[in-house]
């Protein structure tokens, strides 16, 4: 995905946010409902990439009821980063006040300070500075309210991500990529699940928990969803099956037949175990990871050819999802255990920055000759190796 | 035996979970909260935690916790309020002298046992007692007991379920 959004995209979005948290009464009901978002101010990184935009919120009597600060960054790995109903943020005041700090500053010396551009800088995020440029080059950082000169940059040797107390850095630069790369990936999911709910449609340009309410009934703040008979969700209730492994080692033959009993392939664990050489009930074994692709073999053999099956390896949560809408379980292996997955759990809410819990619903053959139904495993404690997903061949 | 503070705290939050709903088990509203047991990692130290949840002699359920006490999963044994007596009995998973004595019928009277500890075969998702069985003649191998069953800890790694069982 773009690593950068439009503001446009960036006013949607975090108004979004900002009515489910006011919906679930995170935030002060009295002076958020009616509350209308105005214009954001572009906050930059020290690198000139735009990171994020501060967005006034006036309440429903004129009245300032705080900011937003919404990220048009995807290196934050979530859209909302911070509310703050008791501040007020008025741009053009504050700019007003950085110039005349800037007079001050230089008064007395020859010659004032020339500038031709002014923007807000996130010189070491959080803290924002106002930056006075003169053809496309830096004049002068002023921090906010403080109004001193941020230094230049230090040349000192310190870990990425660690600035001392008064130090511009780049968050961009800094990022470590492979953290970048979650980030960007945990918002890209968070963005799917907002775009693609039934909030699409939904005006948010104002905050209102009772025009959320009048869409109540298909609104969910988690989605959730589990197996059924089919994907039509009035269809009788949940449809799957646990099997306990009928020995210490036959998670795999557990996994799969939970699969095939799902879509109607009855067969014995024992035979299974068979198919997929792990021995006999008295002389079991488990399955080495050299061979993996098996079960997917399996799945094709032992319907006939009827189910497609893939292995994935490390699929991200969002995999997951997809099956399950599809009304499609999944075998999951952990290390050293196989499991099936038959639902997944995922709060919508965004609380200053933080991702709401996911969870799957695990069908686990484990312990041996009983198994257990996790609901739900968090997903964000656990280690995943590989899934095998399986559709119905259809003409 | 004195509860160590972690052990309160994470039976605190599990009956906090348990209370206000976040913890629910099909039939089983009148599961009791139980004694949190430590999970051991190989090296004896905490790993995390398992709370169980009983009704009368029967395990229903499990939450367990990380040692920052977040939950890591809650699994359910009771499937429908009429089937109590599938769930295993708690006993097979609370008292270690009920897994010794599934050790010494397997492995015989003349062996000495360390004493058991709650732990995970290969994820922590498969809980595991495991205890070092010494024969008469020296030797020692680690078993596993899991609710009823018993087996050799065969010490494999690389295979998804592990190697022969007893």
């Amino acid at each position: 995905m773009e690593e950068q959004l439009k503001h446009s995209d960036v006013l949607r979005i975090g108004g979004l946010e900002l009515n489910l948290l006011n919906y679930s009464r995170v935030l002060p009901r009295a002076e958020f409902e009616g509350a209308h978002l105005e214009a954001g101010t572009p906050i930059f990184d020290v690198n000139g990439e735009l990171l994020f935009y501060r967005i006034p919120i006036i309440g429903a009597t004129g009245s300032h009821a705080g900011y937003a600060d919404v990220a048009a960054h995807t290196v934050f790995g979530a859209p909302l980063l911070a509310v703050a109903p008791e501040a007020v943020w008025n741009e053009q005041s504050l700019v007003g006040e950085a110039r005349e700090a800037l007079i001050r500053r230089h008064r007395g010396s020859k010659a004032s300070v020339p500038y031709d551009e002014i923007r807000f800088v996130a010189y070491s995020y959080p803290k924002v500075a106002v930056a006075f440029f003169y053809k496309g080059k830096e004049a002068s950082m002023l921090e906010l309210k403080s109004w001193m000169e941020v230094p230049p940059s230090s040349l000192k040797e310190r870990k990425p991500m660690e600035p001392g107390n008064f130090e511009r850095w780049s968050l961009i630069d800094e990022m470590p990529q492979d953290r970048k790369r979650e980030n960007q990936e945990r918002f890209a999911e968070r963005l799917e699940h907002l775009r693609g709910s039934e909030l699409r449609d939904f005006d948010t340009s104002i905050i209102s928990a009772t025009r959320l309410t009048s869409r109540i009934t298909v609104i969910r703040l988690t989605d959730t969803e589990e197996l059924h008979y089919s994907t039509r969700q009035a269809d009788h209730h949940t449809c799957y099956e646990l099997r306990g492994q009928e020995t210490s080692v036959w998670c795999v033959a557990a996994s799969t037949q939970m699969v095939l009993d799902f879509y109607r392939y009855e067969y014995t664990q024992s035979r299974i175990a068979t198919q997929l050489g792990l021995g006999t009930l008295q002389n079991p074994t488990g399955l080495p990871y050299a061979r993996d692709n098996d079960v997917a073999v399996a799945l094709n053999t032992m319907s006939s050819g009827a189910l497609t099956a893939t292995m994935l390896t490390t699929p991200p949560f969002g995999t997951y999802c997809d099956e399950i809408r599809a009304n499609r379980p999944l075998i999951s292996f952990i290390p050293g255990h196989s499991r099936t997955v038959a639902g997944y759990t995922e709060s919508l809410l965004l609380i200053l920055g933080r991702i709401g819990f996911r969870g799957l619903l695990v069908y686990d053959p484990w312990p041996p000759n009983s198994g257990v139904i996790t609901r739900w495993e968090n997903f964000d404690t656990q280690t995943y190796r590989r899934a095998f997903t399986a559709h119905v061949t259809t003409i | 035996m004195k509860k160590d503070d972690q052990q309160a705290h994470v039976e605190r939050v599990a009956q906090e979970l348990w209370e206000r709903g976040s913890l629910q088990i099909p039939g089983g509203s009148d599961a009791v909260v139980g004694s949190a047991v430590a999970v051991r990692d190989w090296s004896g130290g905490l790993h995390s935690w398992v709370v169980p949840l009983t009704i009368g002699a029967k395990l229903v359920a499990w939450a367990q916790f990380s040692p920052q006490y977040t939950l890591q999963r809650f699994s359910i044994f009771l499937r429908r309020e009429t089937e109590l007596n599938r769930c295993p009995n708690a006993a097979d998973w609370l008292d270690p002298s009920v897994v010794e004595g599934r050790v010494r019928e397997k492995a015989g009277p003349d062996v000495r046992l360390s004493t058991p500890i709650l732990t995970f075969d290969r994820d922590p998702s498969r809980l595991v007692w495991a205890t070092v069985v010494r024969d008469t003649s020296g030797s020692s191998q680690r078993w596993f007991v899991a609710g009823e069953s018993v087996w050799q800890d065969p010490g494999i790694d690389e295979v998804t379920g592990g190697s022969a069982s007893l």
